[in-house]
């Protein structure tokens, strides 16, 4: 029977963590969400010997406050789960800032294992550690490795597998503070230890110094217990002490007591040469960062992206169109003309194939966003152009989000987890349907092609994107003036070394997305494919002539346009494009199929008329119905897959009912203005 | 000795200091602490993004960015080159100064 054991891993962002959690259980992993909160769960296990460990891999953090999910997901599956094991990956080339982690760890008197990462950066740029020495001052084991060169990695799993079956195993050394800060520590400890409860499930000292650094979290936990009232005695007079003679807050106290620790650590067991201060990393920055060529560099790059997104994906995205399209000869071809063929090929194939295709190009997009995030290039770009973000209520790392909302939502909305900050994660997600997805463009083409003279075309179309961007700023900066008042983050961003991303973790990252996307597709788009179809169907009056308006309008789909035609004639639009905008929901695109079922329907005799002209010939349909119904288009809700997944990363039905309200509203007020607007100035 | 204070955010490329104390309170307050932005700390000022906003520093051997509203809780005092007793220079980081002489480890009493 193999012995069940639990590793926690815990490290730094960019200390290559995930690196190395993927060489441990390769692609035997899987990845959820925390219970409650909308940060990712990632597991995965390894059998080795006697033993079946199950790895955890916590989110990357620079510390263990409470002011932030990640943290206290973190925090909490340390000290309530109980893990057998907390793996530490520690960035050797960054050992500093990274060990001051450790110093919270070691606080949690958790079993702890060291494993001092990117040895091969660490030994090409001559520093000296001494991981046996350090081990000893820490009392715990601390093992040199290289997720990139594959090393160190089984002495990791061999001294993992050691301790899981070792029958005593001791904990780090107690770390020495500061002797005022100890003193308080040691008054507020004795307190603690007089309730059996906190006793029995925390360890004391741990309390202790989060009591001290005024933690909100530990605040609530001690402040319902009954020895509370002595806690605030002791604790009041200490910080007072502890203000007196050091004349600043207690959490930096605290912060300069583990500093000092890791100091003198460092001190005894790390060589570093004279720091050659323009490494290759600087030599690069010096052009990526330049006053004068980074932004243009930075738009080069994105364009750069796009292209080979969009090129490389021509390929795959033809191969897909020709099998649906097989598919649909093959279906209408063996099956007789009945219901289920109608539902086979109109409904599903259409529906499902649609969003289908775009698949290449939401992988190659994953993995060119994937390359930029693990090479450390878009922490440069968060850097770049966070003072126009700021400006508008968002923030730098919102602006790679929204260039993509110019492609898709759908990979644009699962780019917003890269922004910690909910507040500023949901006014991304929030504004991002106003950035004019590529699906939205074949009907801007029909309606403009339609009421427009030839040399206004261009402007328009371009006019409609720019508005759509301004609207989109113009809304972040009212959220974050009403709902998200005070909520965002501060920026105190890192900008790690530049650093080749692996294949392996850049396939094992992409894999995640497209199957999540995938997912989507065979679920949700499926389901709404059939609903929409059926809609547009049924019922059905045998009476009335096939395939005309009003059998259309008997169907649910015609009834629910007539339904709410009386709220959009304000809007200029009448039940036809009611019904039009409502099948907007499945899919933009499919508003310009409808548009052109609906129109061809009316032709009753004679041959079809081109879908430009039936609407040219509608005497309802003018140029400022055409305006109207542009950038009714252009703001409101998107289309169901955009919708499950912003569901999916907000986590909260709330808010994805708040999100469709706030596109619709929007889209309802701005062409109500434009309109009545354009009726008031005579057009 | 030339011990003037400054404002993390008012420091022009290039330039060195010891940082003096902290004004700020609450959530970024404590962000500064955990990256290493504490008492004693050396900083130096890397770059200015071209917009005017954040600014790289560059803090126990990596580099941070924040904006200039956080940087003002931070109050440095900077190292003049022609100190003798610069901490900077007698823990031989071989820093480049703003007026572009590469500081050499020198021992304390040259």
């Amino acid at each position: 029977m193999k012995k069940k054991i639990t590793v926690a891993i815990v490290g730094n962002p960019n200390s290559g963590k995930t690196s190395i959690f993927n060489n441990l259980v390769g692609a035997r992993q899987h990845v959820g969400n925390w219970p409650g909160v909308t940060v990712e769960k990632k597991e995965g296990t390894l059998i080795y010997k006697g033993s079946n460990i199950l790895f955890v891999d916590l989110p990357g953090t620079y510390s263990l406050t409470a002011y932030s999910q990640e943290e206290l997901v973190t925090r909490n599956f340390i000290i309530e789960n109980k893990p057998d094991i907390v793996l530490n990956i520690v960035d050797g080339t960054n050992i500093e800032r990274n060990l001051y982690l450790t110093t919270q760890l070691i606080e949690m008197e958790v079993p702890l294992v060291i494993a001092i990462n990117m040895w091969d950066e660490v030994l090409q740029k001559g520093i000296k550690i001494d991981t046996a020495l350090l081990g000893q001052l820490l009392g715990i084991p601390v093992i040199p490795t290289s997720a990139v060169k594959n090393t160190g990695i089984k002495e990791l799993i061999n001294i993992i597998n050691d301790i899981s079956h070792a029958d005593n195993y001791s904990l780090a050394q107690k770390l020495d503070y500061q002797t005022d800060l100890e003193e308080e520590l040691d008054k507020l400890t004795n307190v603690l230890g007089q309730d059996q409860y906190l006793k029995d499930n925390y360890p004391a000292r741990w309390l202790a110094i989060k009591l001290i650094e005024q933690d909100q979290e530990v605040y609530k936990l001690v402040h319902d217990r009954a020895v509370w009232i002595q806690i605030d005695h002791t604790l009041d007079a200490g910080l007072r002490h502890l203000n007196r003679h050091f004349n600043q807050s207690p959490e930096s106290i605290v912060s300069e007591s583990r500093y000092a620790f890791v100091n003198g650590a460092i001190k005894e067991t790390v060589q570093r040469p004279s720091f050659s201060r323009n490494t290759v990393t600087d030599k690069i920055d010096n052009l990526l960062l330049n006053r004068i060529l980074g932004l243009p560099i930075f738009l080069f790059i994105l364009w750069l992206v796009f292209q080979l997104t969009f090129s490389l994906g021509q390929v795959p995205m033809a191969w897909i169109e020709s099998f649906f399209a097989f598919l649909r000869g093959f279906i209408t071809n063996i099956m007789p003309e009945t219901t289920l063929t109608s539902l086979l090929v109109d409904g599903v194939i259409a529906g499902v194939g649609g969003v289908l295709v775009f698949l290449p190009n939401i992988i190659l997009l994953f993995l060119g966003i994937g390359f930029l995030e693990d090479s450390g290039y878009m922490a440069r770009t968060a850097f770049l152009v966070d003072k126009i973000m700021h400006r508008f209520g968002l923030h730098g790392r919102s602006f790679i989000p929204m260039i993509l909302g110019f492609g898709c939502s759908v990979p644009a909305i699962m780019c917003c987890r890269t922004l910690k900050n909910r507040a500023d994660q949901l006014t991304t997600m929030l504004v991002i349907p106003f950035m004019s997805c590529g699906a939205k463009l074949p009907v801007y083409l029909l309606i403009i092609g339609a009421f427009f003279p030839k040399h206004l075309h261009g402007n328009i179309l371009f006019g409609i994107y720019i508005f759509g961007i301004i609207t989109a700023l113009l809304a972040a900066t009212l959220l974050k003036h009403s709902l998200f008042k005070g909520l965002s983050e501060p920026f105190v961003m890192e900008l790690p070394p530049y650093r080749m991303p692996t294949l392996k973790n850049l396939l094992i990252r992409m894999w995640e997305k497209a199957w999540m996307y995938l997912k989507k597709a065979a679920t949700i788009i499926l389901v709404f494919s059939i609903i929409l179809w059926f809609f547009s169907n049924y019922p059905s009056n045998p009476r009335l002539p096939e395939r005309s308006p009003s059998q259309l309008s008997y169907s649910i789909a015609g009834r629910i346009g007539h339904f709410i035609e009386p709220a959009i004639r304000p809007l200029g639009f009448d039940w036809k494009m009611g019904i039009a905008l409502t099948s907007g929901l499945a899919a933009k695109e499919v508003i310009v199929s409808t548009l052109g079922t609906i129109y061809s329907m009316e032709k009753e005799e004679g041959s079809p008329i081109p879908l430009q002209e039936a609407l040219q010939n509608d005497p309802h349909f003018s140029p400022l119905t055409a305006l109207s119904f542009l950038i009714f288009t252009l703001l409101y809700v998107p289309c169901i897959a955009a919708t499950s997944v912003f569901h999916k990363e907000s986590g909260s039905w709330q808010w994805t009912a708040f999100y469709i309200f706030f596109t619709t509203t929007t889209a309802y007020i701005m062409s109500i203005l434009v309109y009545q607007g354009g009726r008031l100035l005579g057009f | 000795m030339n011990k003037q204070t400054y404002r993390l955010s008012e420091l022009e490329p290039g330039q060195h200091g010891i940082i003096v104390s902290l004004t700020g309170s609450g959530e970024i307050h404590r962000r500064l602490l955990d990256m290493g932005v504490i008492k004693g700390a050396l900083i130096t000022l890397e770059k200015i993004a071209p917009l005017g906003d954040p600014i790289d520093i560059y803090i126990k051997g990596f580099h941070l960015s924040l904006r200039k509203k956080e940087a003002d809780s931070v109050i440095v005092s900077i190292c003049a080159p022609e100190e003798n007793t610069c901490k900077c220079r007698r823990r031989g980081l071989g820093l480049k100064h703003k007026w572009g002489r590469l500081l050499r480890h020198r021992p304390a009493n040259d």
